[in-house]
């Protein structure tokens, strides 16, 4: 559209500089030549013209055949056919001589018209369109159509050359009338319906005028190129004006109203490429429907000739139609003069008429401008600032920008899915990472067993029992130092022992200590190798506290489990065999033992016996401990403490029980006191911790 | 439309079918006069029976068409708005060219519309076709209160110039079918005097026949 607006644009330097070649400029009115060019080009022509008149009516036909197939741009082509107009006007008189004589160039007419009927596609397509109709009337009808069509076809050949357009124009009407009073005259179309000869009017009309054009459209013999050109650079010179000088109430801004000016204007353009008379008034007739489209939504009711023909001229300036002027000239000369006067045809192209007209004639007070102002813009000094320029660009940076804002969407689309996808692996790398962390600490879990073997110390630790040797001499050291007193009292009861009396008459308090060494030893081995173990000696010392409510079976799996916590099975099997074995294979070998025997005691045939000086010796030690027998939880004890008053030998299950009883109470009792030789326990643990640093 | 109808049958017979009888005359009537003196409205009262309550389909009055019957006489009228702005007067004669009739049109309230109107007749009388009909129309009526233009003084200047003269409001509809009414009258209705391509006429007539919508403004 903005192309055939700057044609000058087609033109690039070469164009400018002489057709020679000689390297000056050339100019428009030298026929592209420089000074020197165009007047040695002028001489040889001169000489040429006198060569021969027929030669030149040939090279001149072709011209004329050939012209619809090349397209007529560029300066020098334009000139070119100038000169040849120039020529045909002053051979014109000439020419009428030849006419009778050239009996041949009648064949070649009519050669030139079957040329002219079979290469025209659009005949073709005209005849389909028109199929319908001639489907519907009779035979002769149809004859006598293609007789007249004929015969208008033959009358214009013949004439085309010969007769001015004018007369060609009177020729074309004459014929429309004569064909039209034929239609209501003769008996073959008596039956024919007013629609259908209107038809069949058009059909006559469209197809001489689409076989003709290339003869009748612009011809040579008429100014018609020239004032296309006048009026093309008028327009040109014209781009300055605005909706508002013209009082134009186009709304520009709205994009409605914008996108219908462009249709409008496509429709104006595409009246160049309509061929018959009527589809070119077609056009006219769309692109003013277009303008009153629009012209609606900027008034807001039916627009009246005062915005219409403002809305047109616009629309003309704009669109700046190629060869206008011949277009207009085509319509007026050869379009059916009925259909001009009247209808609504004829008043949009009486309207277009009168912009282009407007347009000639526009004058500083015709925009209602100063003089000089108009001058200004005219020579191109000022630009005054136009909407509808403005809004092109706008329109163009708006296409621009939402072409680029679509692609912008689509990037971001992309980014965010790539975001997606980006962050989906990321969480599946985590969920990844997690779920190898995870199965990484199951089998390290899993695995410390067979890592485990490294810690070899601990091994070397269960390897105790040999060393169990060693606490034997420290027990006499606790007992000697703290319990003394007690267990001289205790000592003098269970003399009649000889291996435990030592271990069985200090169990009450001695046990704990008895016992702990052996546990301490344990705990202060596996202290050597882990600080944790500090931990468990300080358990096994709270355990030792517990021990005045829990079971000793309970106490020593607890133990046992204690032992295992090692976490090495073979050696805690091996601790385990170490601990149950003494516990009821050998009671007597040791001392850590001893204790534990006298709890599954009852089971062993040999206990009972002990028992009974215990009873004795315990009831005497209650009355040596004193204080500590009301703190005696069960009361069980307390029955069974009458029972051993009234019956001391009763049966081993009582006895048993009291046996429990004065170790749970010597127990508890040593928990008390326990509680304040705490500290002085944890200093033998160190002791013999340091001890069996010093041994290892 | 209503407003329309029921003047026209007041006026008029009974309806009777289109083209069956009688000579069907097409006219072109070209409306002139200062812009904003209401040519449009004239003419959308006219021919759609509307007065600033336009329908979808009314999307530009600049050129519209109205049948009436008269008598035994089917007048096609084919209506021609033209710019009335001043620097477009130059380019009149393209659209009174051929034109049967005209209505010159301007506004009581204005006494230079006025002026401008007198302008119009004398160019054409002088330019136009000569057996023109011309009809001078004082728009506006409903707006007597305003009144700047005396229907005296337009009454005479009309007789002096032999122009048919009403004063009309496309308001309320006042006289305006019967200036049209009044011109149909006056046209001659012999089809070789009113046709300017006269082969042609008949064909047109009946076309346009099958496309008029409102038969109800058709009238005896």
């Amino acid at each position: 559209m903005y192309s055939t607006k700057n044609p000058s644009l087609r033109i690039n330097e070469a164009d400018l500089k002489c057709k020679n070649g000689c390297g000056y400029y050339g100019n428009a009115e030298w026929e592209g030549y420089c000074s020197k060019c165009h007047h040695e080009h002028i001489q040889r022509e001169r000489i040429k013209k006198s060569g021969g008149l027929r030669g030149l009516d040939h090279g001149e036909r072709d011209f004329v055949g050939d012209k619809h197939t090349r397209s007529p741009v560029g300066f020098s082509k334009f000139e070119e056919k100038k000169r040849q107009q120039a020529e045909k006007k002053t051979k014109l008189p000439k020419l009428s001589v030849f006419r009778k004589s050239s009996s041949s160039k009648d064949s070649s007419r009519a050669e030139q018209f079957q040329e002219l009927s079979n290469a025209a596609p659009e005949l073709e397509k005209l005849k389909q369109d028109y199929h319908d109709l001639f489907s519907l009337v009779s035979q002769s009808v149809q004859h006598d159509v293609c007789r007249f069509i004929t015969s208008l076809n033959t009358k214009i050949l013949k004439n085309a050359d010969l007769v001015s357009v004018e007369e060609l124009s009177e020729i074309v009407q004459n014929f429309y009338q004569v064909f039209a009073k034929r239609m209501e005259a003769n008996v073959i179309y008596a039956d024919v319906s007013q629609e259908k000869k209107e038809m069949l009017l058009d059909y006559v009309e469209k197809y001489v005028m689409t076989c003709l054009y290339t003869i009748l459209f612009c011809p040579p013999s008429t100014a018609d190129e020239e004032k296309d050109l006048s009026i093309q650079n008028r327009i040109r010179q014209l781009n300055w004006v605005n909706a508002q000088h013209l009082d134009c109430r186009i709304n520009e801004t709205k994009s409605e109203v914008c996108d219908l000016v462009y249709t409008a204007i496509s429709d104006m353009l595409g009246m160049d490429s309509a061929k018959a008379p009527q589809d070119k008034l077609n056009c006219v007739v769309r692109c003013c429907r277009n303008i009153f489209l629009l012209l609606q939504q900027s008034v807001g009711g039916p627009a009246s000739a005062d915005e219409f023909l403002p809305a047109l001229i616009f629309i003309v300036l704009k669109a700046n139609p190629a060869r206008l002027k011949s277009n207009i000239n085509y319509v007026t000369r050869f379009c059916n003069a009925s259909r001009l006067m009247s209808g609504e045809g004829g008043y949009y192209f009486t309207n277009l008429c009168c912009a282009v007209s407007f347009i000639e004639n526009l004058t500083a007070e015709s925009l209602n401008m100063a003089v000089e102002e108009f001058e200004q813009c005219m020579s191109g000094e000022v630009a005054p600032p136009s909407t509808w320029e403005s809004t092109l660009m706008m329109c163009e940076g708006m296409h621009l920008m939402y072409e680029q804002l679509a692609m912008l969407e689509d990037m971001h689309n992309r980014y965010s899915s790539f975001v997606d996808g980006a962050s989906g692996l990321k969480e599946e790398m985590h969920k990844f990472k997690s779920d190898i962390t995870k199965e990484v600490a199951l089998v390290l879990a899993r695995t410390p067993l067979t890592i485990q073997p490294k810690k070899a110390p601990t091994d070397i630790d269960s390897e105790n029992p040999s060393c169990e040797a060693l606490p034997a001499p420290i027990v006499p050291q606790v007992v000697a130092r703290q319990l003394g007193l007690e267990l001289a009292t205790v000592k003098k009861i269970e003399s009649t022992k000889d291996l435990q009396p030592d271990s069985r008459a200090s169990t009450p308090p001695r046990d704990c200590f008895s016992m702990s060494p052996p546990f301490g030893l344990n705990r202060s081995l596996d202290e050597l190798i882990t600080p944790d173990d500090i931990f468990a000696a300080q358990e096994s010392l709270s355990f030792v506290q517990e021990l005045t409510s829990v079971n000793y079976d309970i106490d020593l799996s607890d133990l046992s489990t204690e032992n295992s916590y090692a976490e090495d099975v073979p050696t805690a099997d091996e601790l385990r065999g170490g601990v149950v074995l003494p516990l009821e294979t050998r009671p007597t070998e040791d001392l850590t033992q001893s204790l534990l025997d006298t709890a599954e005691s009852p089971t062993g045939g040999l206990l009972p016996s002990p028992i009974k000086p215990v009873c004795t010796g315990e009831y005497q030690g209650f009355a040596a401990q004193g204080c500590q027998i009301p703190s005696i939880p069960c009361d069980t004890g307390d029955t069974q403490s009458l029972k051993f008053d009234t019956c001391g030998t009763v049966d081993p299950g009582s006895s048993q029980v009291s046996v429990v009883g004065e170790t749970v109470d010597s127990v508890a009792s040593d928990g008390r006191s326990g509680n304040k030789t705490e500290e002085t326990l944890v200093q033998i643990l160190s002791g013999i911790m340091t001890t069996f640093d010093t041994l290892f | 439309m209503t407003n329309l109808g029921s003047a026209m049958a007041n006026r008029s017979g009974a309806q009777r079918p289109n083209g069956t009888q009688g000579k069907i005359c097409q006219f072109k009537l070209v409306l002139l006069g200062e812009s904003a003196v209401g040519k449009s409205s004239l003419v959308l009262r006219f021919v759609k029976g509307q007065f600033h309550e336009y329908q979808e389909s009314t999307i530009g009055a600049a050129f519209l068409t109205q049948t009436v019957c008269l008598d035994d006489t089917t007048v096609k009228f084919e209506i021609w708005d033209t710019a009335g702005q001043e620097r477009y007067h130059s380019l009149a004669p393209m659209y009174y060219r051929g034109a049967q009739a005209a209505i010159v049109v301007y506004d009581i309230t204005n006494q230079d519309t006025f002026g401008r109107a007198k302008t119009w007749v004398k160019e054409l009388q002088r330019q136009a076709s000569p057996n023109i009909v011309i009809a001078l129309a004082g728009n506006k009526a409903d707006l007597a209160n305003k009144r700047m233009v005396e229907y005296d003084e337009a009454r005479g200047y009309a007789e002096e110039n032999g122009l048919l003269f009403m004063e009309t409001s496309a308001k309320t509809a006042m006289n305006v079918n019967d200036i049209f009414l009044a011109i149909a009258k006056k046209l001659p209705k012999n089809e070789q005097v009113a046709g300017a391509g006269t082969s042609g006429q008949g064909r047109r007539l009946v076309e346009s026949e099958g496309q008029q919508k409102a038969p109800g403004n058709c009238c005896k």
